[in-house]
């Protein structure tokens, strides 16, 4: 966590996701130019430029999936877990893909390479000579943004709010990169699945992240509606599974996650410290709430970080009337010790 | 006045300048980078003083791109005496929990946007995609974009 900084918070899940991911990446490399060298004729070096273009994209497409999936499946939880990683995995094949197409089609010429690509596509010729190769520059641009500033340094110090709408615009870069594919590659590719791929690529992240917006929205209004006074209902107490969580709204839109938890109830803050993952979609390990997104961790009575961590949460007051859990819209000073919730008559 | 490609000068002098400007730029934030990871890191954020050397080389990028910005916080830190983003233990929640709504809902915002333009996109390059072309022998294949002998 942030005792200080390192240059790569590995730990063993973390290790195996790492080389599961590079592992992925250099297989479908190999494979793309040795099998399209042995079956097609083409150059190794377009080969491997297509190889690096078609990995990035598809690692884009997963990337972007997966935040989207974990709102609607607990299933993709540990993809989230190192996400950070394969964004970066992702930019350097994209940039060896830029790295290769430049000194392939503009390395050779008399105008600088750079100056190339912004010239290329004029004199304009009609749609489909549009400059498709700029619209690749500038979703690499927006992705060298993201990967260089990826390190918990930046979101420190860029403000959570600077950093989080910085890596927002990674929407913005897949839109250039579809346009870049649509407006070069697809023009001059001879087999019809190519299109088919990259329109159901682009339908499919659009439209999930389209449901997964309009799911949250409802989800806020009616949470929002809810905390709206007093003490909020979070639900039955059979509704939450030990090492589980509940996410209930409150107050002025404070997510709080109530957690079961050794036969009694508690509730934080559901907002992580760190980069403000969804704790309540996390579980208790060894007594600790885990973060699903980067593995930070809480002890669950008093928001606070196992030692020598020094991270504290809000905590919240609960009470269970009946077999209904009802939680305070009130947070409690950050680190703050609440003895675990239990329903009278004790748990089913 | 035109060359051969048909440009005009002035989109030549301004191509010029944007390359120009972005070498300058680049040059410079490494050159500006090398020096924050030494030691403007630990300048601007306490919790870097005692980093590792592997940190001050994961720095180096994000500080190339951002060092104007970087440059501003690190004269005031020193100026000030002390580093701009001191360690404080304890809530960081607050910078989440405001905005993870907003943020839903401009993420959803985006899509709304990104989603009809990305059809409209790939409506348009299918319906621009030239079959004739598409059967030539040399289909598949992107023309050289910058031949030797191309002019300014």
């Amino acid at each position: 966590m942030s005792v200080q900084y390192q240059a790569v918070q590995w730990n063993r899940a973390k290790r195996a996701y790492d080389l599961w991911a590079v592992g992925s990446a250099l297989g479908w490399l190999v494979g793309f130019v040795v099998i399209g060298a042995a079956t097609t004729g083409i150059s190794p070096i377009i080969l491997a430029l297509r190889a690096f273009a078609t990995g990035a994209f598809a690692l884009l497409v997963l990337i972007l999936s997966i935040g989207p999936l974990a709102r609607f499946t607990p299933r993709m939880a540990p993809l989230l877990y190192n996400r950070r990683h394969l964004g970066v995995l992702m930019f350097l094949m994209a940039l060896a893909h830029a790295a290769l197409s430049t000194v392939w089609y503009h390395g050779f010429g008399v105008l600088d390479p750079l100056a190339s690509i912004l010239r290329s596509g004029v004199p304009f010729e009609g749609i489909a000579s549009l400059p498709f190769q700029p619209l690749g520059l500038a979703a690499l641009l927006i992705l060298l943004a993201m990967a260089a500033t990826s390190h918990d340094f930046w979101l420190r110090n860029l403000s959570a709010r600077t950093w989080k709408a910085l890596h927002q615009l990674v929407y913005v870069a897949f839109a250039l990169l579809v346009a870049h594919i649509a407006f070069g590659a697809l023009q001059a590719s001879v087999w019809p699945g190519y299109a088919w791929i990259v329109i159901a690529s682009a339908a499919w992240i659009a439209g999930i992240h389209l449901a997964a917006g309009v799911r949250a929205r409802r989800a806020d209004q009616r949470r929002r509606a809810l905390a709206a006074d007093g003490w909020v209902e979070v639900g039955d107490v059979e509704e939450i599974h030990e090492g589980r969580a509940k996410a209930v709204l409150v107050g002025d839109a404070r997510t709080v996650a109530v957690f079961r938890h050794a036969g009694g109830f508690s509730a934080i803050s559901g907002v992580c410290a760190h980069q403000g993952g969804p704790l309540a979609e996390g579980r208790i390990v060894d007594g600790c709430v885990t973060c699903p997104w980067h593995g930070y961790q809480y002890l669950v009575d008093c928001g606070q970080s196992p030692p020598p961590f020094f991270e504290r949460i809000p905590t919240y007051e609960l009470r269970i009337e009946g077999r209904t859990i009802f939680v305070s819209p009130q947070p409690m000073a950050p680190g703050t010790p609440i003895p675990p919730c239990r329903a009278k008559g004790g748990e089913r | 006045m035109q060359d051969c490609r048909g440009y005009g000068y002035l989109s030549a002098v301004l191509l010029e300048f944007l390359v120009e400007s972005a070498r300058i730029y680049a040059l410079s934030g490494v050159v500006f980078a090398l020096a924050f990871a030494w030691r403007g890191a630990g300048a601007v954020d306490a919790v870097a003083r005692h980093s590792t050397i592997g940190f001050r080389i994961i720095v180096v990028p994000g500080a190339a791109l951002l060092w104007p910005l970087l440059a501003v916080r690190w004269w005031r830190a020193a100026r000030g005496g002390s580093p701009a983003n001191p360690e404080v233990p304890g809530d960081r929640t607050d910078r989440w929990s405001g905005p993870s709504e907003r943020l839903r809902g401009r993420a959803l915002a985006m899509w709304m946007v990104l989603a009809p333009v990305l059809a409209a996109v790939l409506v348009i390059a299918l319906f621009a995609r030239r079959p004739a072309a598409l059967n030539a022998p040399d289909a598949g294949r992107l023309p050289a974009a910058n031949p030797v002998g191309a002019t300014r």
